[in-house]
């Protein structure tokens, strides 16, 4: 056979998506393998149960207070678990994350880079998206379960008062997005540099200012533009129990938009000089 | 199985390959030999796929290499330079995840993954972390990594290097095993590994071909010159001086010349100094008689003299450093 005239036959992979599971699993088992994990668990968990500690010793403080000295109508107020509890809990689990997100998607892509393995990884019938949405796919499993272990919060909540489901369950949803567009946007850092603390720092600040940009700039359509890009301004109505089109199209346009990025800077390598 | 044509890639200012061409065979094991920074990486990453030639096509197994980078990637196995491997997986694990980027699974990854560890000796610590396993078996790792799934190209970039002797032993002759069955290139910059291993060397410097052939082929055609070995009393640069005068004499190197000056000896040279030199000599032209002539005229004294053949060690050095002259000091 000669090389030119008959292109060998290349075998195909069988299932599509098979390769994303592929990649899935390794990074799983990556996971579990890689201390920094467990640094940031135990700093998300041990933070976040504080904060609820704080707030809630907070919150039973006001209302014996209330109770003691107020008038039937503060009592109400003052007495309202969703607003003093589930609403700021779930400000502090929105920080947390901000943090705790880039700590995990950090390693990704850039360790792959530094290491060499990324070149053996591309080299592989894998394409780019299956590389991509395999490892998505990973950290927001690992941040799932983040999220999972935080039911214990409401719960708890749950046994001395009654906080309004519907809230907590917007609240549920509100994080769930927001942590999806931290992982995609972490990943696409990642994918910048061969050093996970570079893309650490790169991700977190970056995130930073999508939370800020729509309270730094609140005038004109200069801040008509930056609350419409804000985090911040889309993750609010979820706090009042409101789930709006736009706030939820918001985060998944933002997730999409960043993995996107990611795969052009993966493809970069093509048509950079 | 694997062509290279005028392949051109700069970066920046900097040309990491110039305009190389040479094809593989199928079934033939190429020995793609050169210096440090001569090209072999950006060269080997081209065919991969990995990086866009910036001039020149390439194709591996009639597939073009930037036109179908996904069909050249399902018949290639490839070992980057340094063999990169997850430390924190087993090695049975980190072969059968590559297995399974080539479609494989079921009772066919269990057999690819055992038939690879086998090929590469691996079985012993297939369920060690490979962390924790010493560089040689490391190295076989990702030797496997390509091999599993046996695919029809093999591209192994420095698969020797960081190894001791009898590694590097064992590892040469696993790719010679498996060259029996695939197209295989391997690059080095050592110069016996390819002319032990490989049916076929290109010898690249400077991101250029300087030769090729098979080791024997180049070794006569780049034998431009015979080498004489002079021992001579009197002053050094007189005796220099002296031999380059002679006709066909191409260079003459004072042996040790750079040692003396480097360890600053005290000892000054004097009429009565004993120094060997290596002279060069065109090919075909025998003129022992007229050095030995022209010593004795000079009023020097010529000790011993000797013919010495060039070895292909000779040959690459002296292709590579007349490429490079001026960037590599004697010495
Ligand atoms: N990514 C890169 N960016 C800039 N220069 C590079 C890059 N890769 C290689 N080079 C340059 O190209 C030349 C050839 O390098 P390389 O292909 O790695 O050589 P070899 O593998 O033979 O040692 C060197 O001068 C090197 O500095
Ligand atoms: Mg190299």
């Amino acid at each position: 056979m000669t090389a030119s005239a008959t292109a060998a036959a290349a075998p195909r992979s069988r299932r599509p998506g098979a390769l994303v599971l592929t990649v899935f699993r390794r990074e799983i088992r990556q996971y579990f393998q890689t201390p920094g994990t467990y640094v940031a668990l135990a700093f998300f968990l041990l933070l976040s149960g504080a904060f609820f500690v704080l707030i809630v010793g907070q919150f039973v403080e006001d209302s014996a207070r209330a109770l003691a000295a107020a008038t039937p109508s503060e009592n109400a107020a003052a007495l309202n678990v969703t607003q003093q509890v589930v609403t700021q809990l779930f400000q502090v689990l929105n920080f947390l994350l901000l943090v705790v997100a880039p700590m995990l998607t950090m390693r990704l892509i850039a360790e792959e880079k530094r290491s060499g393995t990324f070149e053996m990884l591309v080299s592989t019938p894998l394409g780019n998206w299956d590389i991509l949405i395999g490892k998505y796919l990973a950290a927001l499993a690992v941040c799932a379960a983040l999220l999972a272990v935080c039911v214990a919060y409401p719960i708890v909540c749950a046994t001395y008062s009654r906080p309004e489901w519907p809230v907590v369950w917007s609240c549920y949803l509100g994080l769930a997005l927001i942590v999806a567009a931290y992982a995609a946007f972490g990943l696409f850092a990642s994918a910048l540099t061969e050093s996970q603390i570079a893309a650490a720092v790169i991700s977190f600040v970056g995130l930073l200012v999508f939370q800020m940009i729509g309270y730094l700039f609140k005038a004109g359509t200069l801040g008509l533009a930056a609350g419409a890009l804000s985090i911040g301004s889309h993750s609010d109505n979820f706090t009042q129990g409101l789930v709006s089109l736009s706030d939820v199209v918001y985060f998944v346009v933002f997730s999409i938009f960043f993995l996107f990025l990611a795969a052009q800077i993966l493809d970069s390598r093509r048509w950079r000089a | 199985m694997i062509e290279v044509r005028n392949l051109t890639k700069t970066y920046g200012d900097t040309v990491a390959v110039h305009g190389i061409s040479f094809r593989v065979p199928e079934g033939r094991i190429l020995g793609f030999l050169g210096p440090n920074g001569a090209g072999k990486t950006t060269t080997m990453r081209i065919l991969t796929g990995y990086t866009p030639p910036t001039r020149g096509s390439a194709s591996v197994g009639g597939y073009d290499v930037v036109r179908q980078p996904r069909q050249v990637r399902r018949i290639i196995g490839y070992l980057p330079e340094n063999a990169p491997v997850y430390g924190e997986m087993t090695v049975r694990g980190f072969v059968g995840f590559f297995a399974e980027t080539k479609g494989l699974a079921g009772a066919a990854l269990r057999r690819a993954v055992g038939q690879a560890l086998d090929e590469c000796g691996l079985e012993s610590v297939a369920d060690r972390l490979l962390m924790n396993l010493s560089k040689g078996f490391r190295q076989r790792a990702a030797l496997a990594q390509a091999v599993v799934g046996d695919p029809k190209v093999l591209i192994l970039d420095e698969p020797t290097v960081g190894l001791d002797p009898v590694q590097i032993r064992e590892i040469r002759g696993l790719i010679r095993g498996m060259a029996e069955r695939r197209t295989v290139i391997l690059s080095t910059h050592i110069l016996p590994e390819a002319s032990l291993t490989c049916s076929r060397v290109v010898i690249i410097a400077r991101g250029r071909v300087v030769a090729s052939g098979t080791p024997e082929n180049i070794h006569s055609t780049l034998q431009e010159s015979n080498r004489m070995t002079l021992l001579v009393r009197g002053l050094p640069d007189k005796v220099e001086k002296v031999l380059t005068e002679v006709p066909h004499v191409q260079k003459v190197r004072r042996e040790g010349a750079s040692r003396t000056h480097e360890e600053g000896m005290e000892k000054p040279f004097t009429p009565r100094t004993i120094e060997e030199y290596q002279v060069r000599v065109e090919k075909d032209h025998d003129i022992r008689a007229e050095l030995a002539a022209a010593v004795v005229g000079a009023g020097l004294d010529l000790l011993e003299m000797r013919s010495v053949g060039l070895s292909l060690e000779d040959v690459f050095v002296h292709t590579i450093t007349d490429e490079t002259e001026g960037v590599r000091h004697d010495g």
